[in-house]
C-alpha cells in the first residue's frame, strides 16, 4: 500500500493524501500565491479520484480470499509454483489498480485475471498430481499383471497335474481292470482245460462231480491186484493230479452182489486202495486220496444180468471240486 | 517572474500530461494480446479443450470473438482487456481438459487394477490343488 502511494509521489510529483497537500499549501507557501496553489490543489482533486480511500470491490476480495487459499494449497506450492507467481502478480496489480482508485471496470478486469489464474493453478496442481499418481497406478498396475499371470501359471499348471493325476489313476485303474478280467479268464481257461482234461479222461459230470468210472478188466476176478493193461488209465490220473495237487479224489471201489458182503465190501476197498497206491507211486500227494469199499451196496445197474453185474463191478474216480471235502452220502468203510 | 510562473505551471503541466497518458484514444492497438490469445486458444483447441473442457472453452472462444469485435470498433481498451481475459479463459480450459484427462486415465487405471486384484484373488483363493486336498 505505501509503496503503491509513493510510485504515485515520486512518478507524478504528487502528494499522498488531499488533506496533507492541503496542509502544505496553506503552510509552506506564502499566502499571496494561496488562491493559485489552491486552483491547483481543486483540478488535482476532480483528476485524481484515485488519491481517495478505495471503494471496495466485491470482485477483487474474491480473488483476495481465493489467493490466500490456494497459497497454503500443498498440492499447488507443490505442483505449481509458476502459476501461482503469475497468480500472485495479476492479485498484486489488481491490488495497484484499487489503490490507485483505478476505474472499476479496471479493477473488475484485473481481478478476473487473477481468479483464473488462481484457477488455472489449483486446476493444474491436481492434473500435475494426478499425472504422479497414474505413473505410480502404471506400476502397480504392471505388478498385478505380472501376479496375475504367475496366478494363472499356478492355476494352469496344478489343473494339468490335476488332469496328469487323474489320467494317471484312470490308467492304473484300467490296468487292473485289466488284470482283473484276464485273471477271470485265465482261471476261467484253466477251469476250461481242467474240465477239458477230465473229459479226456472220460470222466463224466454227475450230480457229485466229474467222476471217472473204470471198468472191472483192471483187476481179475475175486483179486485187487491191477493188471498190466490198466497202467495206461492210471498214468492219465496221476498226470492230471500232479497237475493239479489242488484236486482231491475220492476212489471207490463197487462190486455186483455175487458172494458174501463183507468180502465184497473188502474188495472194493482194496482195489480202490491199489488205484490209490498206485498214484502215490507216480508222486501224488496222499492226502488228495481217500478210498472207499462201498460194495454191492450202490449199483448201477441190475445184478440179473451178466452185463449189469459187469456195469456193477467197477471203480469210481470222484474228481472233487476245489477245497471241497468227501462228497458223503455213503457209510465209510475202514480203510 | 519566471520563476513564479514555473513554480505555478508545474503542476498544471504534470496534469494535462496525466490526462494525455490517460486518454483511451492514444492506446495503441493490443498486437501483443492478440496473439497471446490466440496462441492460448490454438494450445488449448491441441490439448482437446472443446471436448474435454467444453463449456471453459466456449468462454474463451466467445470473449475472443467479442475481442475481435472491439478491435474493429477502435475501442483498444477494453479489447485488450477482453483478449487478457480470453488467454487466461483457453488457459484454464486447457488446464480443466488437461485435469479431465488425466482424471479419466486415473480411474481407468484404478478400475483395471481392482479388477486384476480380483480375478488374482479369485486364482489364489480356488487352487484346486490335489495335494493339498
Amino acid at each position: 500500500m505505501n509503496d503503491l502511494d509513493w510510485k504515485w509521489s515520486f512518478g507524478l510529483g504528487l502528494q499522498r493524501s488531499d488533506k496533507l497537500s492541503k496542509r502544505r499549501c496553506l503552510t509552506t507557501i506564502g499566502a499571496n500565491r494561496a488562491v493559485q496553489i489552491t486552483a491547483a490543489c481543486l483540478a488535482l482533486n476532480i483528476l485524481s479520484a484515485c488519491a481517495k480511500a478505495p471503494v471496495k470491490n466485491a470482485q477483487l476480495d474474491r480473488a483476495r480470499a481465493s489467493f490466500e487459499s490456494i497459497s497454503t494449497d500443498p498440492l499447488v506450492n507443490e505442483y505449481s509454483k509458476d502459476e501461482l507467481r503469475i497468480a500472485r502478480a495479476s492479485l498484486s496489480s489488481a491490488e495497484q489498480a484499487w489503490l490507485a482508485n483505478a476505474d472499476t471496470v479496471d479493477i473488475d478486469h484485473k481481478a478476473y485475471l487473477t481468479l483464473s489464474n488462481i484457477e488455472i493453478a489449483r486446476t493444474l496442481a491436481s492434473a500435475r498430481s494426478s499425472e504422479e499418481q497414474i505413473a505410480s497406478l502404471k506400476l502397480s498396475q504392471r505388478d498385478a499383471v505380472v501376479v496375475l499371470r504367475s496366478a494363472e501359471a499356478a492355476a494352469a499348471n496344478s489343473a494339468a497335474r490335476q488332469a496328469q493325476n487323474e489320467a494317471a489313476r484312470l490308467m492304473a485303474e484300467a490296468e487292473q481292470l485289466k488284470a482283473e478280467a484276464a485273471a477271470r479268464e485265465n482261471q476261467l481257461q484253466a477251469q476250461l482245460d481242467e474240465l477239458n482234461e477230465l473229459r479226456e479222461l472220460q470222466a463224466k459230470s454227475t450230480e457229485r462231480g466229474m467222476v471217472l468210472t473204470l471198468g472191472d478188466l483192471l483187476f481179475d476176478v475175486g483179486k485187487s491186484t491191477l493188471k498190466p493193461g490198466s497202467i495206461g488209465d492210471i498214468d492219465k490220473i496221476a498226470t492230471f493230479m500232479l497237475k493239479h495237487p489242488d484236486r482231491a479224489v475220492v476212489i471207490e471201489g463197487h462190486t455186483d452182489d455175487t458172494g458174501d458182503e463183507d468180502f465184497n465190501r473188502e474188495l472194493s476197498l482194496n482195489r480202490a486202495n491199489a488205484i490209490g497206491g498206485a498214484l502215490e507211486a507216480r508222486g501224488v500227494d496222499f492226502a488228495q486220496i481217500e478210498t472207499r469199499g462201498v460194495g454191492e451196496d450202490v449199483p448201477v445197474a441190475s445184478n440179473d444180468t451178466a452185463v449189469g453185474r459187469q456195469l456193477n463191478r467197477r471203480v469210481e474216480i470222484i474228481f472233487l471240486n476245489d477245497g471241497d471235502t468227501v462228497p458223503g452220502g455213503y457209510a465209510d468203510t475202514e480203510q | 517572474m519566471t520563476a513564479t510562473i514555473k513554480t505555478t505551471l508545474r503542476p498544471l503541466v504534470q496534469i494535462v500530461g496525466f490526462t494525455i497518458l490517460c486518454g483511451c484514444a492514444s492506446t495503441p492497438s493490443p498486437v501483443q494480446e492478440l496473439e497471446a490469445a490466440t496462441a492460448a486458444l490454438q494450445s488449448a483447441r491441441a490439448i482437446g479443450a472443446p471436448q474435454h473442457a467444453a463449456q471453459q472453452w466456449q468462454v474463451a472462444q466467445e470473449k475472443f470473438t467479442s475481442a475481435n469485435q472491439l478491435l474493429e470498433q477502435k475501442q483498444n481498451i477494453a479489447a485488450q482487456r477482453a483478449l487478457q481475459q480470453a488467454t487466461v479463459d483457453a488457459q484454464l480450459a486447457a488446464a480443466m481438459a488437461q485435469l479431465q484427462q488425466r482424471t479419466a486415465e486415473q480411474r481407468a487405471l484404478q478400475d483395471e487394477i481392482a479388477q486384476l486384484q480380483l480375478r488374482i484373488e479369485d486364482l489364489e483363493s480356488s487352487p484346486g490343488e490335489p495335494d493339498e486336498e
